[in-house]
């Protein structure tokens, strides 16, 4: 696309998600909205974290800009595109595992190419270049019942970012992992987004796990209404921000500390 | 893995104790004051039967003729089985109209069509062949139709937001997804299918096994009766062997998550 000159276009072309007016209930009644009237906008390159107590709607969120509910009011736009369906310009990583059982952790890698309508020959080569990656190339041509949970979720990753997604929803990814597999997940997806600069939308419990992830952070409550919004910068354990989003974000979230 | 092959061949000798314990036994009963030579023949004698109508080609024969009926009968009912359930396992108006129907086809037992079967269509093969082919529906259909109606909608989703729709959906999805159910079927019907081709090749038939059991019965052989049992076992665990196979070449996957388990 050609560079506008005008300023207000470019504004327009770096806000990679926007949700306008969005309402949505399970039972199609607007008083049980899950989703009540939410406005909300990602920039391009940000990695957004979802915070919120357990029910108050963060997967239904996650789920309506993938294009898996439809929502009874307003609209989710995608980089200019107004969301009618799930596609590959969204790339979901979910909370339980997901690989196709059937195929190894090639396959799987290779099955994403393939609907990019990559040729046979070139998919094995860039399969193996997603899962270099995230660090799986000693175990490409096992099945998904041979791997560890963080295993699995490496490739997940990897399947996702091989559809070359303009953004990535994330629910919960690295929830169902220990505290190491955990940190050393989030280390590889910090250094997979300064590479690639995807838009990211994260949605996490763990309020640590916000803080170093996230350049903004949003706690949602009943309805999804954001009770808190924090401009984050990713502050180190050490810098006197953390300990202030940390409180911040605890406050919102109701919980003494919330780790 | 040495302690695996070890156990394993303890398991195997294990079996062959087995077999041959109730040997001894029914050769030494038939051998016996309370035995009958001609009712009741020793294992010994069936055996030599057995090599014999092997090395003449008289069984051989009669085995051709029964795997002949069996294969094309469970390919003529397989393929129409497995779009059905697709077709039913994916859309509900479709299944609507059609499940009633067939689940209530399902539950007459194949065996009692086996004199329709001579009626509509003779003693000839196409008797068989149809026989085998209807009994092999049920199992194929009613599990291809589970399968494809439990597929994971969490697997859905994620090919969906990875590009497939339609036919590559259908094809790289869903029936990989549902082939343990199809497979299970198939393995199920493999054993109807020949139980009911022996059923009508009892009931009238030039070749085949049943037809040699039946035949053999008219004039006092039981030996050669015999040997028509030990064809059908055999055969039935060749079949299954064969069948395993191309599934452990096929779907590596199935049944492993089972057995990683089990370790
Ligand atoms: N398929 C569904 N049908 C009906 N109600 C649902 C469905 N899925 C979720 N809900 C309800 O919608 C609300 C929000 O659910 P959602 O899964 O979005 O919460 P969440 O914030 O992701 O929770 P968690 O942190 O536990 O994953 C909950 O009250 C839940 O009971
Ligand atoms: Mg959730």
């Amino acid at each position: 696309m050609a560079l506008s000159p005008h300023r207000k276009h470019v504004e327009v072309e770096q806000i990679a998600i926007e949700c306008r007016n969005l309402t949505f209930a399970y039972d199609r009644t607007e008083s049980n909205a899950v989703i009540a009237d939410l406005n909300l906008t990602v920039t391009n390159g940000e990695i957004l974290c979802v915070l919120g107590a357990s029910g108050c709607g963060k997967t239904s969120l996650l789920n309506l800009v993938a294009g898996f509910l439809t929502p009874q009011h307003g609209t989710v736009v995608v980089n200019g595109v107004p969301v009618s369906g799930p596609g590959p310009d969204r790339g979901v990583v979910f909370q339980e595992y997901s690989l196709f059982p059937w195929l190894t952790a090639l396959g799987n890698v290779e099955f994403s190419l393939a609907m990019q309508g990559m040729s046979r020959k070139a998919r094995r080569q860039a399969a193996i270049a997603k899962l270099n990656l995230v660090g799986l190339e000693h175990a490409i041509d096992r099945y998904p019942f041979e791997l560890s949970g963080g295993m699995k979720q490496r490739v997940a990753i990897a399947r996702t970012l091989a559809a070359n997604p303009q953004v990535l929803l994330m629910d919960e990814p690295f929830a169902a992992l220990d505290a190491l597999t955990r940190s050393s997940l989030q280390e590889e997806l910090l250094t997979i987004y300064h590479k690639t600069k995807t838009t990211i939308i994260f949605v996490t419990h763990n309020i640590a796990e916000a803080i170093k992830l996230g350049d903004r952070l949003i706690v949602l409550g009943p309805g999804g209404k954001i009770l808190e919004s924090i401009e984050n910068g990713r502050p180190s354990r050490v810098d006197p921000a953390y300990g202030e989003s940390y409180r911040r974000l605890a406050r919102a979230l109701n919980v003494e500390d919330a780790e | 893995m040495i302690s695996q092959l070890r156990q394993k061949s303890v398991v195997a000798f294990r079996g062959f104790i087995g077999f041959v314990f109730f040997l001894c036994a029914w050769e030494a009963t038939s051998r016996s004051p309370i035995g009958n030579l001609v009712l009741f023949p020793p294992p010994s004698s069936a055996i030599q039967v057995l090599f014999d109508m092997m090395s003449s080609g008289e069984l051989t024969k009669h085995i051709v003729a029964s795997g002949r009926r069996v294969l094309l009968g469970f390919l003529a009912g397989a393929f129409p089985a497995v779009l059905l359930g697709i077709l039913t396992g994916h859309s509900s108006a479709w299944s609507s109209y059609l499940n009633p129907l067939l689940h209530t086809f399902r539950s007459i037992p194949p065996l009692a069509l086996v004199p329709f079967g001579v009626f509509w269509f003779g003693i000839g093969e196409t008797s068989k062949v149809a026989l085998v082919a209807w009994a092999v529906f049920f199992p194929i259909w009613v599990n291809t139709d589970a399968g494809i109606h439990n597929i994971s909608p969490l697997l859905t989703r994620a090919a969906a937001c990875l590009g497939a729709r339609g036919w590559r959906m259908l094809f790289l999805v869903h029936l990989p997804s549902a082939l343990p159910y199809i497979l299970t079927g198939l393995k199920v019907s493999l054993s109807v299918g020949i139980a009911t081709l022996v059923a009508a090749e009892l009931a009238g038939a030039i070749f085949g096994v049943g037809y040699l059991i039946q035949v053999s019965q008219q004039i006092f052989r039981v030996d050669v009766m015999l040997v028509g049992l030990i064809a059908l076992g055999v055969g039935n665990c060749l079949l299954i062997a064969v069948l395993n196979w191309i599934i452990a070449r096929l779907a590596p996957w199935y049944g492993a998550e089972q057995l990683s388990l089990k370790h």
